[in-house]
């Protein structure tokens, strides 16, 4: 892996060349290269498929499954839709940053992925710090892409340097343009760090919720056991709470067997942190049902749903455990959600609930599509290239 | 004859507590744990139907090692008392950073007697041992009085252990919810024998700072002493304990090997304390000859061996008029205390539940960039 200090040199070049083709020409080849992520045989693919498990611990099936979903509509979709939400379909090559660093986090590679890939379509060249969870997606990528097209190979970079040290991060973010996953605390931390007119994509705690009313269907609970078990509840589109502004118990009864049918995905590692997490919130679910409040646990070997006996927010400790939260409108929903409401990703919505979700968060999905967003999803309601552009408006660089 | 009611059991306890010096008494624990199960499991109805779901009732429980553990968690949910309101006297409560609805963990109690006992025998173990039975000192104290936060057990601890062994040269240094460091600043110049300093880690880091703003070191008198507790999580500045000691050791001028950190928890009567004052190079937390900690494996609830990490599990006998068995979700690993053994084992804390503020998605959880970025 290079040093800080190494490879300047070429990078710009290699940015250089990126930025001479048209905005269209870049978008093509970001396009070949996810519809290699999505052939499932490809070379890169298959080193993803065999090398994230042991360093995410992630269960290979889920991962399998994950890379598939997101991979697939990634394809499909293109980054057409992406394009024309966040640049009207055309861009300033003034306003676009010749450099971004990447400050990845997190277990799930998709983000990496994202934030390695996009502002390429700037022009940019990127630099990234792989996430302590996922230390392989960076550097799999990067070989993958240059060997399928060289030049955006050689407009990416993967360095690493020891978490903590300050120097170095003050010299990585020497960039246009920063992008940066993490704790609250972690992205409050690389703002104050940037230096002046550097655009900034932070991207710091967030979790998702779904809506639920009417009495589910076996496709509607497929759909949020599918939400749920993907990436084991560690990504930030997953579902930590389900609301239920009717049939409450037939959903808790009813996710508990979809859950229990996930057996050919089983749960990944858990860690000792979050296995004395979840005996914690299960024992004291489990002492307020014996309190005689109703409460119900449902519970099998890797998932776990509380069928809560009222709308107080309460921690998930994540790795398949939901709770089943009673709410009887659309205000007493908003209001259970106050807690959360800055922190809130996504909404899952069952069918009938969209309106009603239309405003709780920057992004609604339906059951099932929690976890599988487009490219263009209004990413935690910052977007990913809008925040990377300069504000000041010139000429414009046609595109989709 | 074993005893039977809770009375019976708090005066033996009350006994143990003051002996001196305190002695660990295997037999002596084990009796009195199973005597507290039967009479909490009677008397405390949430906690009787919770042990009945996991079929465990007194005459069925023969070590205290089986007594069913109540989660930290149910103290924000559930009123765990084992008497009538009407007795009750004291709640503290855990301070109110959690952005749950479910509310603050709640300690009830109906007597203060075996909470104080409890809580003076291990700060004096912990902080005063080479002080004289009865000896005073300045004890300045970095948190708001008992005055100032009523519901606060912290705040409660230092006001008993200020009125037993602190002097008037000590007292507390939050007033109205401010850091007084003008004063702070004005008696560390002034102070010519050894204290106690005593506080939150958050409130020494704004000393610290303010010290560092003034760019002054001071050389506080040798044997002074400093007991920290609780963690940054949460807050605008967080530093790594280790960080904080060297800050302390450069800014106070008190050696490394003289700060104590304490280990408590509101739902808990008894407190945990490095054992290196008393026994320098000790990297353990000492466990009161009353209490009992376990390292269990969170998902089989099978103890761990010494060295291994695992999810801390509690009994705290002083813990009467509420559960004395409770789970914490904190991870910590056992060590073996060598010659002293007869002592109680010790544990060390390897890293406290960060709580749902920091969950949600494992980028959150990313400790992308070390404690001091």
């Amino acid at each position: 892996m290079p040093d800080l200090e190494d490879g300047h040199e070429k990078l710009e070049a290699a940015g250089d060349q990126l930025r001479a083709l048209p905005l269209d020409a870049r978008a093509e080849r970001v396009e070949a290269i996810l519809a290699e992520l999505d052939r499932a045989n490809s070379p890169l693919r298959t080193q993803l498929d065999a090398g994230l498990p042991e360093t995410t611990g992630f269960g290979g099936e889920n991962l399998g499954r994950g890379l598939a979903l997101a991979f697939g509509r990634w394809r499909e979709e293109g980054v057409g839709p992406l394009l024309r939400s966040e640049l009207g379909g055309a861009v300033d090559p003034e306003r676009c940053p010749r450099t971004t660093a990447v400050i990845a986090a997190g277990a799930i590679p998709m983000p990496t992925i994202e934030a390695m890939l996009m502002p390429l379509l700037l022009g940019s060249t990127v630099r990234i710090r792989p996430a302590q969870r996922d230390p392989i997606t960076a550097g799999l990528l990067r070989a993958g892409i240059s060997a399928l097209d060289p030049l955006l190979g050689a407009c990416l970079e993967v360095v690493e340097f020891e978490r903590g040290d300050t120097r170095a991060l003050t010299r990585f973010l020497a960039a246009d343009a920063v992008v940066a996953s993490g704790s609250d605390a972690s992205i409050a931390t690389i703002r104050q760090r940037l230096p002046p007119g550097t655009r900034f994509a932070g991207y710091g705690h967030r979790l998702s919720v779904a809506v639920v009313g009417a009495a589910p269907s076996p496709e509607t609970l497929a759909g949020l056991a599918l939400d749920l078990t993907l990436w084991d509840q560690l990504g930030c589109l997953s579902p930590v709470a389900v609301f239920a502004l009717s049939h409450a118990d037939d959903w808790a009864d009813g996710l508990a067997m979809a859950l229990a049918n996930q057996a050919d995905v089983p749960r990944g590692e858990v860690p000792l942190e979050a296995a004395a997490a979840l005996r914690h919130e299960r024992s004291a679910a489990e002492i307020r049902q014996a309190a005689g409040e109703p409460v119900r646990v449902l519970a099998g070997e890797d998932w776990t749903v509380v069928r809560e006996a009222d709308a107080a927010w309460r921690p998930c400790p994540l790795y398949r455990f939901i709770r089943v939260v009673p709410v009887s409108d659309a205000a007493h929903l908003a209001t259970a959600l106050i807690p959360v409401r800055e922190h809130l990703s996504s909404v899952g919505f069952a069918p009938g609930f969209e309106e009603m979700t239309a405003r709780l968060a920057p992004r609604r999905a339906r059951l099932g599509t929690m976890q599988t967003p487009g490219l263009d999803w209004n990413h935690d309601g910052i977007g990913t290239l809008r925040p990377l552009l300069t504000d000041i408006p010139a000429g414009l660089e046609s595109g989709r | 004859m074993p005893p039977v009611t809770r009375a019976e059991i708090e005066a033996e306890l009350l006994h143990w507590m003051r002996e001196q010096p305190d002695h660990e008494d295997e037999q002596r624990f084990e009796r009195l744990a199973l005597a507290l199960f039967a009479w909490q499991f009677t008397h405390c109805d949430p906690y009787r139907r919770f042990c009945e779901g996991r079929g465990a009732t007194p005459p069925g429980i023969s070590r205290w090692q089986e007594i069913p553990t109540v989660p930290t968690g149910a103290f924000k949910e559930l009123p765990l008392r084992c008497f009538d309101l009407a007795d009750e006297i004291k709640v503290f409560r855990t301070s109110g950073t959690s952005n749950t609805a479910a509310g603050r963990g709640e300690l009830h109690l109906d007597t203060l007697a075996l909470y104080e006992a409890s809580l003076t025998a291990s700060f004096e173990r912990g902080l005063l041992p080479d002080l004289a039975p009865g000896e005073r000192i300045p004890i300045w104290i970095l948190a708001p009085s008992a005055r100032e936060a009523a519901d606060s057990s912290l705040s409660h601890m230092f006001e008993v252990m200020n009125r037993r062994r602190g002097n008037e040269a000590g007292g507390f240094f939050v007033r109205d919810g401010t850091l007084a460091v003008a004063s702070l600043l004005e008696a560390a110049q002034k102070i010519d024998q050894p204290v106690l300093l005593c506080g939150t880690a958050f409130a020494f880091v704004h000393w610290l700072d303010d010290l560092a703003g003034r760019g002054i070191r001071l050389g506080l008198p040798a044997g002074t002493r400093v007991m920290e507790t609780g963690g940054f999580k949460g807050r605008a500045r967080e530093r790594g304990r280790e960080e904080l000691y060297a800050e302390l050791e450069f800014r106070l001028g008190i050696p490394r090997q003289r700060m104590i950190n304490q280990y408590g928890m509101t739902e808990l009567g008894s407190q945990f304390y490095d054992a290196s004052l008393d026994e320098p190079g000790a990297l353990h937390k000492r466990v009161p000859p009353w209490v009992r900690v376990r390292i269990v494996d969170p998902t089989t609830g099978e103890e761990k061996t010494v060295g291994e990490r695992g999810m801390i599990e509690i009994v705290d006998l002083a813990n009467t008029g509420s559960v004395a068995a409770i789970a914490t979700a904190d991870l910590g690993h056992r060590v073996e205390v060598g010659h002293r053994v007869q002592d109680g084992a010790g544990f060390v804390v390897e890293g406290r539940d960060a709580g749902a503020e920091e969950r949600g998605c494992s980028i959150a959880a990313d400790e992308m960039l070390g404690s001091d970025a």
